[in-house]
């Protein structure tokens, strides 16, 4: 080998990539090559001072706090939200994503308003599939559930026994919406953009208001909110409940689902509350009944604490039929089963629109 | 002592502290590329604040099944370029080769007699201004093979080119700060009997 050769070796050399017998030759060569040892020279002293990192500053010690200062004044914290987000949607795979669209799609068909005809539309033959459907098995819907709402958020489920134990399909928004507090339910009724159906009978009928049981409406308000809810609601005409008992008075009413409003009736001077469910009779109630139930087979029960009805233990059933429609009422309460049955018997309907 | 991919973790759950100990654990090696880059302190530590928040910025990227250190050596080299370029207005860098042996100047022609024996200091200057003389990609390879003693393949990693190519570039690299040291040793006059390397 000549010179050139070994020179071509030469990093390779100082990198230690060179078998044991080549790096020996090599040895041997610088010893009688001085030309070659020079260079060979100069190259471990390039080696030396391009790995010679001793001249580089000292960081400043405020660094850190800079970078940080900066982050904190915004420079990343949008971005830290957006890693957070990204990569979630992006593992979704296309299907997942129209499944998703349908299912919204298919949510705002069902939104009352939107297609009112098909909540109108009834047959003899619709209301009676109705009045079989619209009693659901006691084992799937908590019938003597109760349903808080706020503002014009549909709120929670709520049930009548001690383990208080509810099914999640009938929430229509998250359980962080779901207030069942006796506290809560004291600032539902300050708030005065709460939907608190105080009374029923409409103040356009306050000829009716003092005879049929309910306390005094207020005026207009409690008509507007009506109206609102019943368009959330999807029953068209929330119906009024006439012929309460003496003393009790409406805590409030609770659109559980579009096919179910329950009232919340109290007398504070004895202690007793009842709550008249009323299941809705037409076709798209019927519909939702039977989703309703199906979506509820599938969820698991979700238990909401509830303070100040501890003790709806028993219950009444009845029937009621007016204008053409099958009208499922349930009323539990903290009483004896004949209070109930005779609450339950002598309660009557009248939807909203037919008063005078 | 958690992994660098951990740390990545717990940056992206929003743990500031998990940033900070990045940054103390990077910040020597990106000040070394941006000092050695840009060779004065201050744009140097400009770009690691570049560098250090756009790593937060950017951490959702990371591919948490690679390793975080060439990821964020990388950001630092692309910083420097970038600083480079608005500084420099036109610097034309490619990785894949900028160094063409066709037009590499012989040695043999730049070198008369060596002063081999010099001081160990004016070599080290020399050495740093003709490192500073060399193009971007070169000196890249040399600041990340020699001042952060990384391997080829680490190199190749941070830069985005094959180790086969990392190890041709340096050993070009290494021919090219030669040529340089030799040429301003001999004021840039190109000599007939010099030895080749």
């Amino acid at each position: 080998m000549n010179c050139q050769h070994y020179r071509d070796l030469m990093f390779d050399y100082f990198e230690g990539a060179l078998d044991s017998p080549m790096q020996d030759e090599i040895k041997l060569h610088l010893c009688n090559c001085e030309f070659c040892r020079r260079q060979f020279e100069l190259t471990e002293q390039e080696d030396q001072i391009l790995k010679d990192t001793s001249d580089i500053p000292e960081f400043s010690d405020a660094f850190n706090s800079s970078v940080m200062a900066m982050i904190k004044a915004g420079a990343g914290n949008s971005q830290i939200i957006v890693m957070e987000r990204k990569p979630r949607f992006r593992w979704l795979p296309a299907f997942s994503k129209a499944s998703i669209a349908a299912i919204l799609l298919l949510s705002c068909l069902y939104v009352p308003g939107i297609l009112p005809h098909f909540q109108n539309s009834k047959t003899p033959q619709q209301a009676a599939l109705i009045k079989n459907s619209l009693t659901p098995p006691a084992s799937i819907l908590p019938q003597d559930s109760i349903k808080e709402k706020t503002g014009t958020k549909q709120l929670a489920d709520l049930n009548a026994g001690a383990g208080i134990e509810t099914q999640d399909a009938l929430k229509k928004e998250s359980a962080n919406d779901i207030t069942s507090s006796s506290e809560q339910l004291l600032q539902n009724e300050t708030q005065p953009d709460v939907f608190m159906a105080k009374n029923l009978p409409d103040s356009d009928n306050p000829s009716e208001n003092g005879t049929q049981g309910g306390t005094a409406p207020a005026a207009g308000e409690t008509s507007r909110s009506l109206q609102s809810s019943l368009r959330f609601a999807g029953i068209n005409n929330n119906p009024s409940i006439y012929n309460i008992p003496d003393g009790f008075v409406l805590k409030e009413t609770n659109n559980i689902s579009e096919t179910q409003v329950a009232y919340s009736y109290e007398d504070p001077s004895v202690q007793k509350s009842f709550v008249v469910n009323v299941f809705s009779a037409n076709p798209v109630a019927e519909i939702k009944a039977a989703e309703d139930q199906s979506v509820i087979k599938a969820k698991e029960p979700k238990t909401i604490e509830l303070d100040n009805i501890a003790a709806l233990n028993n219950k009444s059933n009845r029937t009621i039929e007016y204008n053409g429609a099958a009208w499922q009422i349930t009323v539990t309460g903290n009483m004896s089963q004949e209070e109930l049955d005779r609450i339950a018997g002598e309660i009557s309907l009248e939807p909203l629109s037919s008063q005078p | 002592m958690l992994s660098d991919e951990k740390l990545a973790q717990q940056i992206l759950s929003g743990d500031t502290a998990a940033f900070e100990e990045l940054m103390n654990r990077y910040k020597k090696s990106i000040f070394t590329i941006a000092y050695r880059m840009m060779g004065n302190y201050h744009e140097a530590e400009d770009i690691c604040q570049d560098v250090f928040i756009t790593v937060y910025n950017k951490m959702y990227q990371f591919d948490s099944s690679k390793k975080l250190g060439p990821w964020i050596h990388r950001i630092a080299v692309n910083t420097c370029i970038s600083t480079l370029r608005k500084r420099n207005k036109v610097v034309a860098i490619s990785f894949d080769e900028t160094y063409v042996p066709g037009n590499d100047l012989e040695l043999n022609d730049l070198y008369e007699d060596p002063h081999l024996i010099i001081e160990r200091q004016e070599l080290k200057t020399e050495i740093e201004s003709a490192l500073m003389e060399l193009p971007e990609s070169y000196r890249i390879v040399l600041i990340l093979r020699y001042q952060l003693d990384l391997k080829n393949q680490e190199i190749a990693e941070i830069i985005g080119i094959s180790r086969e190519n990392v190890d041709v570039k340096i050993h070009r690299a290494r021919k090219a700060l030669r040529k340089t040291i030799l040429k301003r040793w001999n004021g840039g006059e190109l000599k007939n009997e010099l030895p080749a390397l």
